[in-house]
């Protein structure tokens, strides 16, 4: 083996990493050449003063200074899993809690508007229905007007009407004020008034006369009252309302209760039958008081929905 | 050998600790092997400040990377295989700023080394022997100095430091036979340096 290749194989030589033959081989050469053999002493001595280095001891804050940076990353750490998966702990049930509170809240404000919802539409449509019930009582009135009156006179006709209306709400001492209120309107109705004035006297006792019946049958039925017991209290509120709009019920207020809604209306007497056929089949029915038949002109009704479990 | 393979268990135990979140536990790790990696540094990097952050980023690198330990090898190995990454990184960075900033042929190649002057003189037989033996210590670190990285980090591994061939081989991520002709390279390198500056060896 040449010099040159023992010298590369002098490292490792030393540090035993040789094979066996190799070692032998070095171990020849070494004997026999001096300049392998220096070279090897060199080497030891080199390695020897690396090993002789001494050992650094380090800056004794330097663990403390890796700990503090350590524990701020530590800290960071969870921040940034917090942000990640807080939502999961946190923020589902606050975000769970707001939605409830939406749904409640709007449930509440609904069931609560409601009613008023009804109230607001009522007026409205017993505008529309007003046609209807007045063209009844002018059929059944007329003979009694329209002989003395021509035509014109119908618009004050229909104002007494609906003064009717106001004044019935109003009892026995509307009555009174009837025909004064009467001629008032008849000079709110010009064309009324200025050709018939000399029939007021008349038209007076006529009113009184239109207003005699009715009255009489207020009299004796003031009111009818129905106790419903149904199942679904707004379902059958809501039908109740319905069935008095369908046969002309008029001034229909729905105040709803706990587990009970009062329905108010006013209705012709000749539809009594009716509803109390409708309100059968909306449920059981128990009436309380009943209206003259033969008594003419419109009735209040007063229909008490219960609920059923509620009644029983 | 006992030994090794008791200090590779208390890693592991540290490291399933650490992965857990114990901070204390990373604190003992640190605690073990602070010493030698800065050690390490110190000779791969030549400064003792530099050789500091070294270590330190190389702790805060493991620890944030401590899921990505496999237990393949060592846990030291592993932890010392950053350390020799990142103290080859920064050496090259230095080095790129001292050429920028342009250095002077003056300037001594050397890190004074620290622990030398804080020994006491009874330590020493002599004055004269003293100051020899700490200009040894100087040169051969210069000498050190001036080898390519891939030579300094073997010889300052197996000389210095005495990792197998194995472990070197680990943390380097090269062959054996790879680490066995740097060490022959660097050695022969050392030498002929220390025989220029001491006019020895």
């Amino acid at each position: 083996m040449e010099c040159r290749e023992i010298k590369k194989r002098l490292s490792a030589y030393l540090e035993k990493a040789v094979s066996p033959q190799q070692k032998a081989l070095i171990d020849e050469h070494l004997k026999k050449c001096k300049g392998c053999r220096q070279d090897l002493a060199d080497l030891k001595k080199t390695i020897k003063y690396v090993q002789r280095l001494e050992e650094v001891e380090p800056p004794p804050w330097l663990a403390q200074k890796v700990m503090a940076r350590v524990r701020e990353e530590a800290e960071q750490k969870p921040g940034i899993l917090k942000k990640l998966f807080y939502p999961f702990h946190i923020k589902l049930p606050l975000e769970a809690i707001a939605v409830i509170f939406i749904a409640v809240g709007t449930l509440y404000i609904f069931k609560t508007m409601q009613p008023q919802m009804q109230l607001a539409k009522i007026p409205t449509e017993t505008k529309e229905m007003a046609p209807a019930p007045v063209t009844a009582p002018k059929k059944e009135k007329p003979p009694v007007v329209d002989q003395e009156r021509p035509a014109p006179a119908r618009v004050g006709d229909q104002f007494m009407y609906e003064k009717k209306l106001e004044t019935r709400e109003q009892g026995s001492v509307g009555m009174a004020k009837a025909p004064a209120e009467i001629a008032r309107q008849e000079e709110a109705a010009p064309a009324a008034a200025s050709a018939y004035r000399d029939e007021s006297g008349h038209r007076g006792l006529m009113s009184s006369k239109a207003l005699s019946p009715r009255t009489a049958a207020v009299g004796k039925t003031k009111e009818v009252h129905f106790l419903v017991h149904v199942a679904d209290l707004d379902t059958a509120s809501r039908d109740i309302a319905e069935t008095l709009r369908q046969l002309g019920g008029r001034a229909i207020t729905t105040e709803p209760l706990k587990n009970r809604t009062v329905i108010d209306a006013e209705i012709n007497v000749n539809k009594l039958q009716e509803l109390t056929d409708q309100l059968h089949l909306i449920g059981d029915v128990q009436e309380k008081g009943s209206a003259d038949k033969a008594a003419e002109g419109d009735v209040a009704v007063t229909i008490d929905v219960l609920k059923m479990q509620e009644s029983r | 050998m006992k030994g090794k393979t008791k200090t590779r268990d208390d890693d592991l135990e540290y490291v399933s600790l650490c992965r857990q979140g114990d901070v204390d536990a990373f604190e003992a790790l640190v605690r073990r092997h602070e010493k030698r990696m800065f050690n390490i540094a110190y000779r791969v990097v030549g400064n003792y400040d530099e050789a500091s952050e070294t270590v330190q980023d190389a702790f805060i690198s493991a620890y944030k990377n401590i899921k990505g330990f496999k237990g393949e090898a060592k846990f030291s190995t592993w932890l010392y295989a950053i350390c020799i990454n990142l103290s080859r990184n920064r050496l090259k960075r230095l080095k790129s700023r001292q050429y920028r900033e342009g250095r002077s042929l003056n300037d001594p190649i050397t890190t004074p080394d620290g622990e030398l002057l804080g020994d006491p003189p009874s330590s020493e037989p002599s004055v004269l022997d003293r100051l020899e033996a700490r200009d040894i210590k100087q040169h051969v670190q210069g000498c050190i100095n001036t080898l390519d990285a891939e030579f300094k980090e073997v010889i300052v591994l197996r000389d210095l430091q005495g990792f197998s061939y194995e472990e070197i081989s680990a943390m380097l991520k090269v062959p054996e036979g790879t680490v066995k002709s740097r060490l022959f390279r660097g050695r022969e390198a050392l030498r002929a340096c220390l025989k220029g500056v001491m006019g020895e060896c």
